[in-house]
């Protein structure tokens, strides 16, 4: 696995593994704060009906002095209430109706100190009616409370709730009856007196018990009053069927308790409040969506990050490595210089200091090389020599056994192998000749290779030698190609297994479109040919596959062939022997 | 309303008087002085009290009286001890004159009588005048009264009215000419910076009562034929007033509860068990009229409300002449155009030259509270609601340029005396049992309403035609109290200024409780 899969992985699972926790975390989180904000929400609707109740509440019981007030500056009616004036009654009579038209009142009535009813808007059939239990409860009222309970757990029926501070005493819940039905009002009391006797106004409206997608509904001992929901229809459900019903289809809680005024007492009625849970099972939904959303997002990103990650960091990389693929002794002056700051600058100046050092390294090898080359032609020298003075030696050897034994046949023998004494001193001074003007001073003339060729195959022992005649002459140095004819010979000798087989020695003529006419020399033999990797490298100085081998044989023909222009190509394979073709640029005709 | 030539002649004289200036030269022909009525909403259509009333509006209650019974009456203003005998309010008024004596009374129908003085003398032309107190004068605590007690009496009464910023006789009695002296036991000098014919009328002020502070009594110590409970306790929503032994003509009933109820419904004051309320409200009359069991008795028109424009504020043109068309629905009440007075007569007056109104001495700062004061407002009394109403309507419907302001009496008082309003509201009580001290009142609000008089000028007619062409006073209305009861109850007199004597409130004969 490659450097970049590995950090493309580690980011996604750096990344994706805690985004998942998180994920998980926050979606926990938001949807209970969305319960919570739903609950928070339903209290504060709850809260502001409490508040608008109070306004409400505040707002009647200042009516309600002002209809205190207002009675006693009616002259009329004061004559109607002290002044027993029987003229007056019917005026009297009407007087909270009159009022309660004024004031858009829904419950109005006007009692005596002791509780009869003198004027009533709402049931005008009531007149004497004594009603002084309401007003003895109302006189006890401490007011309706200002805010709800702190908290009402969902689907949760909680017990007593904080007692919330009373505003102006004299207000709570009252059920009125008109002649057709009973309903709730809140009704508040407000005392006034006329030539010194105690009048009493009680009077309040039906509130609308809902407060924006939240219906309510008092809940007393025997019934439960409401309206906008079947929850709190004229069915009036009882406490069982309002719990089950809460528990299957909405949720209700309570939200605080408020007086309720029967008849001669005060109850504490609870104020409850029920809603659906559709809005908060949509906004639970809304945010799984919204949290699934982001997860992609996130892995979606995460992604795309590691891979850009992973790229960053691993191209410097694979750049470093592809240049350092190619450093070689050849490529010694490649370039890592880098202003990176980080690893890949600082593997970079690593490698720069290498390849510093490489460079070092070549310079030194060159030198040895060099030290090397010198030895070689020394070594070259030696074996020169040594093939030139191998014959004078054998034959001087020849020539004192004779001298020893056969003394009398010395001048025969002298004669026999004075040819080959000549042949080798000329050999030896031509070599001579040569190493002293060794290096720069070839001379290049037209050679004609055939016959070069087949007189250094006869030195070979070698007869197998053909060639085109009318092949170009080569511009070269002819010691060059005898010392490449040398050469490639004694390698194809060399190559021959016990030195069985065929050694063929071609000169041919090409014509190349491109180059012009191009004399080709070929060596092919029999031998045990070479492997691929020989191959590649057989052309290199100093590499030999034989012990004892200098490894400079085939380098010098290489050299030597470069030196007239040539080029070397080499064709072998194991067992199927190895052919050396060596092509000359033809020497133009008139030169 | 019906425009006549009189109207037209009253109009075309009063803007004759606004274009000489106020205090113009005492050359100017003066306007007609003829009354010019208008529509009253009461319709009552009385004469002008030009006169003292007679004796049968002096006595609503007829019956004769007997001896006994428990009464109770109501009152709708406070009573309290702080500046007794001094009164404030109505019901001090009512109160305090059946509790406390002064050296002279006048009755009801303008009659001199005898007070706690049997005897008075001018001397030096009436610049000196010598008082002898009756012998048998004697504090509701057995002491007799001794002429030291009324010179003390007196330093504390004329501090306290100078307290409640009223225009009060010791404007006349006290500066320049040496007050007041005993000489004797019984004897008193009155030394006056300017001879007075009608000392012995002025002394029947109820300010000059006397009364003394004692040691264990709540309320001053008076010689009066009632007297206050010791044992009273503050707040008063009851006084008990039972007769004053000592006292030569002692009530003939046998106790009086007094409920003091400020601020109550005045509808709401004769409600069960009491028998007997004073009320000036006319809502409240009309709604006692409708009640069977209630009887009432109009008391003489003892309260006059006057417009003061200053000629140092310039009032827009014509309003003086619209004013005269005002109507004017508060009290029990009637509009005027006059300023007169009872028994104006032409006896020389020298109080209308006299000293002004010093609310205090030296002038105190103007009351921070009050620091956004300026003109182009019009000012009356607070805790009257006549004068909020008559300001009200006539800020309303005929100087709108004003604005009007509530004040406390004593920033009243000083505002007039700087000129520093536009207008003002101001309600004569006829306290004074003399017409040239009640218009000497009226001027004595500043210097310059003095100034619209000739420098010599006496007549108090005169002084009030005078007055009236300046334009520097309106006169509005004219209020009175009404007398509310139920029951058999008998007998009951009134002072010189209509307020009812409790001394003389006696149940009717055979109706008396045992």
């Amino acid at each position: 696995m490659s450097t970049r899969w590995r950090i493309f992985l580690a980011a996604v699972v750096l990344v994706v593994v805690p985004a998942g926790i998180l994920a998980g975390f926050f979606r926990g989180a938001l949807l209970e704060s969305a319960t919570d904000e739903f609950a928070r929400d339903n209290q504060a609707r709850m809260q502001g009906f409490l508040a608008e109740l109070q306004r409400a509440a505040a707002a009647n019981q200042r009516l309600m002095r002002g209809l205190a007030a207002a009675a006693a500056d009616d002259n009329r009616l004061r004559l109607a209430l002290v002044g027993d004036r029987d003229d007056l009654r019917p005026y009297l009579r009407d007087y909270a109706t009159q009022v309660a038209r004024t004031t858009s009142l829904d419950a109005l009535a006007l009692l005596d100190a002791d509780g009869r009813i003198l004027s009533s808007a709402h049931h005008r059939n009531e007149f004497g009616v004594s009603d002084a239990g309401l007003l003895q409860a109302l006189g006890n009222a401490g007011g309706l409370p200002g805010t709800a309970s702190d908290r009402a757990p969902l689907l949760e029926r909680v017990g007593p709730v904080p007692d919330a501070p009373p505003p102006a005493a004299g207000t709570a819940f009252a059920i009125e009856r008109t002649p057709s039905r009973a309903f709730l009002a809140v009704i508040s009391r407000q005392d006034f007196a006329v030539g010194g006797r105690t009048f009493h106004w009680l009077g309040g409206w039906e509130p609308r018990l809902q407060a924006d997608r939240l219906d309510i509904g008092l809940v007393t001992a025997d019934t439960v009053f409401g309206d906008g929901s079947p929850l709190f229809g004229p069915g009036l459900l009882s406490e069982a069927e309002l719990a089950d019903w809460g528990r299957d289809r909405a949720v209700v809680w309570e939200a605080t308790t408020v007086p309720l005024a029967r008849t001669g007492h005060l109850e504490a009625a609870r104020l409850v409040t029920a809603g659906s849970l559709q809005p908060l099972l949509r906004q639970r939904r809304q945010t799984e969506q919204l949290v699934l959303a982001i997860l992609t997002a996130v892995l979606v990103g995460a992604f795309s990050l590691a891979a850009l990650l992973s790229w960053q960091l691993s191209r410097p990389l694979a750049d470093l490595a592809g240049e350092a693929e190619r450093i070689d002794l050849d490529h010694p002056a490649l370039d890592f210089a880098t202003d990176r700051g980080d690893e890949v600058g600082q593997l970079a100046r690593v490698l720069q200091a290498m390849v510093q050092r490489l460079r070092a390294g070549a310079r030194r090898l060159a030198d040895a090389e060099r030290r090397a080359t010198l030895g070689e032609v020394a070594r070259q020298v030696n074996h020169d020599l040594r093939n030139g003075i191998t014959p004078v030696r054998n034959v001087v050897r020849h020539l004192g056994e004779t001298a020893s034994e056969h003394p009398d046949q010395l001048a025969d023998v002298f004669r026999q192998r004075r040819g080959t004494l000549d042949g080798s001193l000329a050999y030896l001074e031509e070599l001579a000749g040569r190493y002293a003007r060794l290096a720069p001073d070839t001379v290049r003339r037209r050679c004609d290779l055939l016959a070069i060729a087949r007189e250094v195959a006869a030195a070979h022992g070698l007869s197998d030698v053909a060639g085109d005649p009318g092949a170009p002459d080569v511009l070269a140095d002819p010691l060059s190609l005898r010392r490449i004819l040398d050469n490639l010979l004694r390698n194809a000798r060399e190559a021959l297994p016990d030195g069985r087989g065929a050694i063929r020695v071609r000169v041919a003529a090409v014509d190349d479109p491109d180059l012009g006419p191009r004399c080709v020399l070929t060596v092919a033999d029999d031998g045990c040919g070479m492997t691929p990797e020989v191959q590649a490298r057989v052309l290199e100085d100093f590499f030999t596959t034989r012990a004892g081998g200098s490894g400079l044989g085939l380098s010098n023909v290489r050299r030597l062939a470069g030196d007239a222009g040539g080029q070397v190509r080499i064709d072998s394979a194991p067992g199927r022997g190895t052919t050396v073709t060596v092509t000359f640029p033809g020497a133009e005709s008139d030169s | 309303m019906r425009i006549t030539a009189p109207h037209l002649l009253c109009v075309l004289l009063l803007l004759a008087g606004l274009g000489a200036g106020c205090g113009g030269g005492g050359d100017q022909p003066l306007p007609s002085t003829d009354p010019v009525w208008y529509d009253d909403l009461l319709g009552r259509g009385d004469d002008a009290p030009t006169g003292w009333p007679d004796a049968a509006a002096c006595s609503p209650l007829d019956r004769v009286g007997g001896r006994g019974g428990d009464l109770v009456v109501a009152l709708g203003q406070a009573v309290s001890p702080e500046q007794a005998p001094v009164p404030r309010t109505d019901a001090e008024r009512i109160v305090f004159a059946a509790c406390y004596e002064t050296l002279t009374r006048v009755a009801c129908t303008g009659e001199l009588l005898v007070g706690l003085a049997e005897a008075w003398e001018p001397l030096d032309g009436g610049r000196r005048w010598r008082l002898h107190l009756r012998e048998d004068a004697v504090f509701w605590d057995g002491t007799p009264v001794t002429a030291l007690d009324v010179v003390q009496a007196w330093t504390r009464n004329l501090e306290a009215t100078r307290l409640f910023a009223r225009p009060c006789p010791g404007l006349w009695l006290q500066p320049g000419g040496g007050g007041i002296t005993a000489r004797g036991a019984h004897d008193l000098e009155i030394r006056l910076a300017e001879p007075q014919a009608d000392l012995a009328r002025l002394l029947a002020h109820p300010a000059l009562a006397v009364a003394v502070r004692r040691v264990g009594w709540l309320w001053p110590v008076g010689s009066g034929p009632c007297r206050l409970a010791a044992d009273a306790d503050l707040p008063l929503p009851e006084l008990m007033l039972r007769p004053n032994p000592h006292h030569p003509r002692p009530p003939r009933w046998r106790s009086l509860t007094v409920r003091v109820l400020p601020g109550a419904d005045p509808r709401d004051l004769l409600g069960a068990g009491v028998d007997l309320a004073v009320v000036r409200d006319r809502r409240a009359l009309d709604y006692y009229a409708g009640l069977g069991d209630v009887h009432r008795a109009p008391l003489p028109w003892d309260r006059k409300y006057v417009l003061l424009l200053s000629p140092t504020h310039e009032v827009a043109p014509g309003a003086v002449a619209r004013l005269a068309a005002a109507e004017v629905t508060v009290a029990d009440s009637r509009r005027t155009d006059r300023l007169t007075f009872r028994r104006c007569g032409k006896e020389g007056c020298p109080q209308l030259h006299g000293p002004t109104v010093s609310v205090f001495s030296p002038p105190l700062d103007p009351d921070p509270t009050l620091a956004d004061v300026r003109p182009g407002r019009l000012y009356h009394l607070q805790d009257d609601p006549d004068a909020a109403a008559l300001a009200a309507r006539i800020v309303a419907g005929l100087l709108p340029d004003l604005q009007a302001v509530a004040v406390p009496a004593t920033e009243l008082a000083r505002s007039l005396q700087d000129e520093e309003g536009a207008a003002y509201v101001v309600r004569l009580d006829a306290c004074y049992p003399s017409s040239c001290l009640t218009l000497a009142a009226l001027l004595a609000h500043g210097h310059w309403l003095q100034a619209t008089l000739p420098d010599e000028l006496s007549d108090p007619d005169e002084a009030a035609h005078r007055l009236l062409a300046s334009g520097c006073a309106v006169p509005l209305a004219d209020t009175r109290a009404t007398l509310l009861w139920r029951g058999p109850l008998a007998s009951l007199a009134l002072a010189h200024d209509g307020t009812p004597l409790l001394s003389t409130l006696a149940v009717a004969e055979g109706e008396a409780s045992p």
